[in-house]
Parts: C-alpha cells; sequence; structure tokens
C-alpha cells in the first residue's frame, strides 16, 4: 500500500478544508443538488470526487480526478456518494478521525431531520469539533471487557454487558449522571453501576476483567426476591436493575416517569377492552418496561402480532352488565431502548418448570407501529441474551454489536462472530434501540465565532 | 471509447450500476480493515486488529481455566477468595453476619482494591 500506513501523509487539515468539508457533507446528507458532472469529460459519472480545496468535480473511474489532483497539488477529495474523503496520493480512501466524526455527525442531523419534516431551518448549524477536542483520545476497543463469573453469576454479566453497550446508557453515565462522590446513599445501585462503567471504559489493560463484586452484594442487600447463591434469571436481574436505579435517581410513582432511566426504557401500552354488546370501550394505559412474548410463532413479528392480536375475555360492563368482551394491547408510546423477552422458561399444570427450545427468528433491523399505528420506530438490533443448556444447569451469554462488529461475550471471554451466527441463536432476550439517536444538546450547540 | 450499438451502451450502464454497487459493498469492510492498520490513539496499540485463533479472546488472552482464576476480596470477612467460589462464600458470609450493614464507600474501596490485584 502507497502511503505511511499510520496516516496520511498528504492531509494536512487546515481550517478552510474544514469547513468545505462541512459544507459537502451538509449538501450530500441533505440530498440537495450535488454537482457530480465531471470538469474534463463532463459526464455524470456513479463515483464522483469533489476537490477538497476548489470546486472541481472529477471521476473516480475515468482518472480525470487523479489528473486534476496532480495538477493543482490537490490531493484530498470527498466522494460525493458517502463523504468519504480520498487522498489521490495514497490512491486510497482516508479516515481522518475529526473528519470521520464530522461526517458522522451530519449524516445523523440530515437524517433525522427529513424524518421529522417540521423542524424549522435554524437547525442547520454547522457542528462544532471543539467541544469532542478537549476530551483525551478513546481507546477504539473501550467497553469491551469480559466480567468474570462469581460462581452461576452469568446471568448478571450478560444483563450489565447489554446496560454497558447501550448508548443511551453509555453517554448517561458518561455525562456524570451519578457518582458515588454525589451521592448520599450508604447503598447504591447505581453507584457500583457508575463504577463499573468507569472501571471498563478506563481500563487499558486488555488482560484484566471486571470482577461485579460490588453488584453482587449490594444485589443480595437490596433485592430480597435475587437473594441466594443460585441461578437467577437474568430478564428477572434486568426489570429488578431498572426499578433500583429508577428509585436511587429520584424517580417517583407518576406517569410518565422522568427519571432518565425511564427515559431510556420505559414507554406505554393501552389496554383496550371493547364491550361487545354496547360497543362501549374502556382504555388503561399501562407503563412498558420490556415486552414479554410467548414463542407461539416462528419469527419475532409474529410473537409480536399475537401479542397485539384481540383476545376474549372475561368482563362486567358498567353500562350493560354485559359479560362478552375483546381485550387488544397497542403500543401506546415506544422508548428508545425495547427489551423483549421470549419466554423460554415455564410452568406446565404440574407445577413443573420447563425450558422451551424452540426457535424464534428476530432482524437486526426492526419497524414497529406505535399510537394506533400511525407512527413508526426503527429498531436496530444491538444486543442478544442467549440461554444454553437445561433449566438447572443453563449458561447465559450474549452478543454485542460494537463497532460495527458483533462479539460474543461468554463471561471473560469476548470472541469476534458473525452476524449471521448471531441472528440464527435461540435468543432469550432481545435488546433493541432506535436506529436514529439524537441528542438535544446537538440541536441547540453554539457556534464558537 | 464510446460504444457504437444500443447493445454496448446497455452493457456499459449495467457494468457502471455494479460497480457502484459493489464500491459501497467493499467500501464498509475496506474502512474496517484499514482502520484495524492504524495504532490505537489512547492505548498505542493495533487494538482494532483481533486475534482469531481457537481457544483466546479478541486481545490473544487464553480463555480462563481454574488454574488462572483471579481472587477476590470478601467484603465481609476480607479474606481472598477463588472468583469462581465468590458467590458461595458470600452466602455463607451473609449467613453469618446478616445485620452487618456495609455502607458503599467500603464497597468502593475494595473494589478498587480488586482492580490492582
Amino acid at each position: 500500500m502507497p502511503g505511511d500506513v499510520e496516516g496520511c501523509q498528504h492531509l494536512k487539515l487546515k481550517p478552510a478544508d474544514v469547513e468545505n468539508y462541512q459544507k459537502i457533507c451538509t449538501q450530500i446528507f441533505s440530498c440537495h443538488f450535488v454537482p457530480r458532472r465531471c470538469s474534463t469529460c463532463k459526464r455524470i459519472n456513479k463515483r464522483s470526487i469533489r476537490c477538497l480545496s476548489c470546486h472541481s468535480v472529477g471521476c473516480l473511474w475515468g482518472h480525470h480526478g487523479e489528473e486534476h489532483a496532480m495538477e493543482h497539488t490537490h490531493m484530498i477529495g470527498v466522494d460525493v456518494k458517502n463523504g468519504h474523503t480520498y487522498c489521490f496520493g495514497c490512491q486510497d480512501y482516508v479516515y481522518q478521525t475529526e473528519l470521520e466524526t464530522l461526517r458522522f455527525k451530519i449524516k445523523n442531523i440530515k437524517a433525522w431531520q427529513s424524518d421529522h419534516k417540521r423542524l424549522p431551518e435554524k437547525y442547520n448549524q454547522m457542528v462544532c469539533l471543539e467541544a469532542y477536542r478537549k476530551y483525551p483520545p478513546v481507546c477504539a476497543t473501550a467497553g469491551l471487557r469480559g466480567i468474570q463469573n462469581l460462581g452461576a453469576t452469568c446471568f448478571m454479566s450478560v444483563i450489565l454487558q447489554s446496560i454497558l453497550h447501550n448508548p443511551l446508557v453509555r453517554n448517561l453515565f458518561f455525562s456524570g449522571f451519578h457518582t458515588s462522590t454525589d451521592c448520599k446513599r450508604p447503598t447504591c445501585m447505581t453507584c457500583a453501576i457508575d463504577d463499573m462503567f468507569s472501571s471498563i471504559y478506563n481500563s487499558k489493560n486488555k488482560s484484566t476483567f471486571y470482577g461485579p463484586t460490588a453488584v453482587l452484594n449490594l444485589m443480595w442487600k437490596l433485592s430480597k426476591s435475587l437473594c441466594g447463591y443460585s441461578q437467577q434469571d437474568g430478564h428477572e436481574f434486568f426489570v429488578y436493575l431498572l426499578d433500583q436505579m429508577h428509585t436511587e435517581s429520584g424517580g417517583g410513582t407518576s406517569m410518565p416517569c422522568t427519571c432518565p432511566i425511564h427515559r431510556i426504557f420505559s414507554g406505554s401500552l393501552k389496554n383496550v377492552v371493547t364491550c361487545l354488546d354496547c360497543k362501549k370501550e374502556r382504555v388503561a394505559v399501562d407503563p412498558l418496561m420490556d415486552i414479554s412474548l410467548d414463542i407461539n410463532e416462528p419469527t419475532l413479528q409474529g410473537c409480536l402480532e399475537r401479542f397485539v392480536s384481540k383476545e376474549k375475555v372475561q368482563y362486567s360492563c358498567h353500562s350493560c352488565g354485559s359479560k362478552n368482551a375483546i381485550k387488544q394491547l397497542v403500543f401506546d408510546k415506544l422508548p428508545p431502548t425495547i427489551c423483549m423477552q421470549l419466554k423460554r422458561f415455564e410452568q406446565n399444570n404440574f407445577a413443573m418448570s420447563t425450558k422451551i427450545d424452540k426457535q424464534v427468528s428476530y432482524p437486526a433491523f426492526l419497524r414497529m407501529r406505535y399510537n394506533f399505528n400511525q407512527d413508526d420506530v426503527d429498531y436496530q438490533l444491538y444486543s442478544v441474551v442467549c440461554h444454553k443448556g437445561t433449566l438447572d444447569t443453563g449458561h447465559y451469554i450474549a452478543y454485542t454489536y460494537y463497532q460495527n462488529q458483533w462479539f460474543l461475550l461468554d463471561d471473560t471471554t469476548i470472541v469476534e462472530v458473525k452476524e449471521s451466527e448471531v441472528l440464527n441463536s435461540q435468543a432469550y432476550l432481545l435488546f433493541y434501540h432506535e436506529r436514529q439517536i439524537l441528542y438535544s444538546d446537538e440541536m441547540t450547540v453554539k457556534t464558537e465565532n | 471509447m464510446q460504444p457504437a450499438s444500443l447493445a454496448g451502451i446497455s452493457c456499459t450502464i449495467f457494468e457502471n450500476l455494479l460497480k457502484d454497487y459493489t464500491h459501497e459493498l467493499t467500501q464498509t469492510v475496506h474502512k474496517n480493515a484499514k482502520l484495524s492498520l492504524q495504532k490505537c490513539p489512547a492505548c498505542n496499540k493495533h487494538c482494532r486488529q483481533y486475534c482469531t485463533k481457537p481457544g483466546y479472546d479478541i486481545y490473544g488472552n487464553s480463555v480462563q481455566t481454574p488454574s488462572n482464576v483471579p481472587y477476590y476480596s470478601c467484603l465481609m470477612c476480607k479474606r481472598e477468595i477463588a472468583a469462581s467460589r465468590y458467590a458461595a462464600h458470600l452466602e455463607k458470609c451473609k449467613g453469618r453476619s446478616l445485620s452487618n450493614a456495609t455502607s458503599y464507600s467500603t464497597l468502593f474501596e475494595d473494589d478498587n482494591a480488586d482492580e490492582e490485584d
């Protein structure tokens, strides 16, 4: 490969270049008119490189862009299809960190604005890079650490890994949302989670693992149902953890709850009961922390459709006293992060627990409708918790999507896996987050000019 | 260079479409491969080059065996316990001192001590 492997020497990154790059990326991701016609052969190409120094456009495959680069020493160009920078000196794409940050953020903002067309034009501001320059560089594998099994505690490890790699929870704890120096409680699970984030994301040693001793002690101290040395349920620990963090971050009992944990994980569900005789409807709104799905269909979408399908219930109508009614669940509000539990552990008529080993296929991208099917949310799979083995001697493992790559997290062992292996696993918990996550500070950032 | 026939023009258009599609597909793999060649600015290593040998994790650590299990300090009796037996030991310890109210600062200090091991 020509050029230095550590980076492109032709990329000097002057402030004018950064400003030009912002304008080009804004045009590309706004779907505005971007000139693609080559300045030399006047042909509209599939791959055009726009010069970063001037406004010349050259074709990449026809080598007219290269001629322009060599003639004027304008080495860096921008691919007008995806915004990546191309260096004609290296004859390769280069991925500089700050330009990649700019490209990623502009792409996200424009995608969000195109989905919500009501936004005024004042949000077309320049993305400020100074906010990111003052922080130290982050390791590309920060957060990828194994969690030590303390003896049948793998149910805890997989949930902690899913919490660790949720982008909203991660950024919440990175913003200093809850720290042990500010907390006054003698025993606090959220402080332990904050300490876990610090330990794992700050760790530079890649041959050590995190030992969740504090989380285990606090769980046994604060939770009565999860106390005791035995294999517990991962989903039960997840529900407990959210409830505990909700209590410790000042959450109350009002609906909708405004604590940060519920704003990430909680939606609402409408329970509509319709009397079959007088057609009167009774609507109750319940909080939606996670979705527990029966395994009656071979696909996740089928399980969800059965979850919201109508069913007959025993009911006493207040108006006409009839006993015949239809009940239907409707998603009223969907959360930014959703957890779906496939009910694999069930009790039969003889009070014996069994495990359902059926395969349920699930997509990496999921679109869900809510608000009586008027709106929809696009979700992306970021974590899968699987249970292997039997009910008593089973083992939990987790798959996590990290930096465009899927990893298998098996206690202290992390290996790289293919997406096909993740999508063909026998999933127990599925974690999805919104595909386009935009934070409110990015809409109100002020340029420091 | 311009094709003279309609079939030639169709082939050229199809070839350009296929070339563009292939370009977009390979760009993702190319980006990951190229980023893995760069050194990480934080830890100054090629940490994106994951180890793919069987029996090792992505950082080249061998899979944990009972002989190299780390030890953690019990927060109740302060003894060093092997990690795989920590939960079982904690249950016994907790049973003996159920009324012991441990503050979080004690947990925090011991957790820091665990990191230094």
